[in-house]
């Protein structure tokens, strides 16, 4: 993986999730409401990153980041198995997703966040919903999103930041 | 979640947004300022990861298509900027500003114009910003100035028409200033005003004293009186801070590349020359060095960074002297190097860890 070359690193990180970080998704697709959860993954994501070598991390921080985060959770999962003892949902949930049998349960996480996001974007000024769609769910590229709008690129991506940003606050905020 | 926990909220979810953008297309400066938010806090691994799922959620947005462009398009006016947005900026992307941001995230539209307006009539106000123990953060002001806070810290900062003011009221900060050759910056403890034109210097408010450490360019030092400190607050001309007034004679000091200044209580004013000035924001990677350092003045940076303090026992442990560099979040390897000194005796009680003689 190669950053500040011609293909994104959106795209990349992107590629990144899908291929070998699926799990570290629906880890944090369930955690996106409660920021809170998500903090043991990110002390320990962060510790080891501290560790890596400045020059290394600078050469390639996605996926850097990308790959600790899909090892610990991970290692969350292995020592999770091993405490069975102790029951909580959150954990019967991980339990769910981790065993290979119930891969519908896998996407339960995805799905009820895709559900609420479609929820959180009516929430949004039209202008941040016309550019999300636009852009998210069209699949356009922020040239094409300008002309199809009639808004300058720049506000394209400041609008898509914005929105972003917003829907994340709205999730943190309706459990 | 109270009204100032929302805003921060919205400030962390809009910086992680921006990186998430940037890192699309990062440079190489960018690659490099990404590592060096990430490395700030633990938090912003966490906000980051969040919001690169939400984004990646965001593909599979509205998948029914009952969403119609054509009808939001009807209600969407171009020219007219929707209330959220202030943030925004450019540089919201590359230079964020917090206090627009803190703006749109109260809902409040502050116009361009009427902000600028706000700060030329001098009515900028006082904002707050700290970190919790173990905490750092890096904020970048609205005049391009970045400020570091180390763990356990608070600064109240204050941008102006005439002076951009800023309170370390505890802990540590490194500041790069930009560079306003009228529009002073200046960084006042209860011991010292430190003045800065263009440069990069550390500020760390300690129980006795003020240590003020300049990476690069020049600032002017200034015992803070309270007379002085009381023309501050009140917002007197820069002239009379370095120039001194005529009633109360201010001695004022500049201090240059590797010095470090110490300001005491009492007012008094030393410099000595330090040849590895970088060693003093080794902090910012999260890194402690100690140069031939009593074990009282290690334990207690190490316990800046600690919820549970490791306590000395007698008098003797603690003028014992060190030399090492270690982790700040990593006590244990301190620990390690005392426990093979024979001399020491290093327990964990239930309340903590004690080091004492044997």
């Amino acid at each position: 993986m190669i950053s500040g070359g011609s293909q994104s690193a959106s795209d990349l990180a992107g590629t990144a999730f899908r291929d070998h970080a699926g799990e570290l998704h629906r880890f944090l697709a369930r955690r996106v409401a409660k920021a809170q959860d998500a903090d043991d993954l990110a002390q320990e994501v962060f510790a080891r990153l501290l560790r890596v070598r400045n020059a290394d991390l600078v050469r390639n921080p996605l996926s850097y980041l990308l790959g600790i985060a899909t090892h610990v959770v991970r290692e969350f999962r292995q020592r999770r198995l091993h405490e069975r003892v102790l029951f909580d949902s959150d954990l019967a949930d991980d339990l769910a997703d981790h065993t290979e049998g119930a891969p519908e349960e896998s996407f339960a996480a995805q799905l009820e966040l895709r559900e609420r996001l479609d929820r959180a974007l009516k929430q949004l000024p039209p202008a941040h919903q016309l550019v999300l769609l636009l852009v998210k769910r069209d699949g356009l590229s922020y040239t094409e999103a300008a002309r199809a709008s009639g808004l300058s690129v720049h506000t394209i991506e400041k609008y898509v930041v914005e929105a972003r940003a917003r829907l994340r606050t709205i999730l943190a905020e309706v459990p | 979640m109270d009204q100032k926990a929302r805003q921060l909220e919205s400030l962390y979810a809009q910086q992680a947004s921006s990186w998430v953008e940037i890192m699309r297309h990062p440079s190489r400066g960018e690659d490099r300022r990404f590592v060096a938010w990430l490395k700030e806090s633990p938090r912003n691994v966490r906000d980051f990861l969040l919001m690169l799922s939400v984004d990646h959620a965001l593909e599979k947005i509205d998948a029914a298509r009952l969403q119609d462009i054509d009808a939001l398009l009807a209600r969407v006016d171009a020219r007219v900027v929707p209330l959220s947005v202030r943030t925004a900026a450019p540089a919201g992307v590359r230079r964020f500003s917090w206090a627009a941001a803190a703006a749109a995230a109260a809902g409040i539209l502050v116009a361009t114009v009427a902000g600028s307006a706000w700060f030329l009539h001098g009515r900028a106000m006082w904002q707050e910003f700290e970190t919790a123990t173990g905490e750092q953060r890096t904020l970048e002001l609205e005049d391009g100035s970045v400020v570091s806070l180390n763990t356990h810290s608070r600064v109240a900062i204050r941008l102006g028409a005439r002076t951009r003011e800023v309170r370390l009221l505890s802990g540590e900060a490194l500041f790069r200033v930009h560079h306003e050759a009228d529009r002073p910056f200046r960084v006042s403890t209860d011991d010292a005003v430190v003045q800065a034109v263009g440069t990069q210097f550390d500020v760390y408010r300690r129980d006795d004293d003020t240590m003020i450490a300049v990476l690069e360019g020049k600032v002017n030092i200034t015992p803070a009186t309270p007379a002085l400190q009381q023309a501050l607050l009140g917002g007197a001309k820069p002239s009379r801070v370095s120039g001194g007034a005529a009633a109360a004679p201010i001695v004022s000091r500049s201090l240059g590349a590797s010095q470090e200044a110490r300001v005491t209580h009492e007012g008094t004013l030393s410099i000595r020359e330090v040849s590895n000035v970088t060693d003093t924001v080794a902090w910012r990677e999260r890194r402690l060095i100690f140069r031939d350092q009593t074990l009282e003045h290690i334990v207690g940076e190490f316990n800046r960074y600690r919820k549970n303090p490791i306590r000395l026992e007698g008098s003797g442990v603690m003028q014992r002297v060190y030399t090492g560099v270690f982790d700040a979040d990593d006590a244990d390897s301190l620990l390690q190097v005392l426990a093979r000194d024979p001399a020491l005796s290093v327990n964990e009680s239930g309340d903590g860890i004690v080091i004492r003689l044997r």
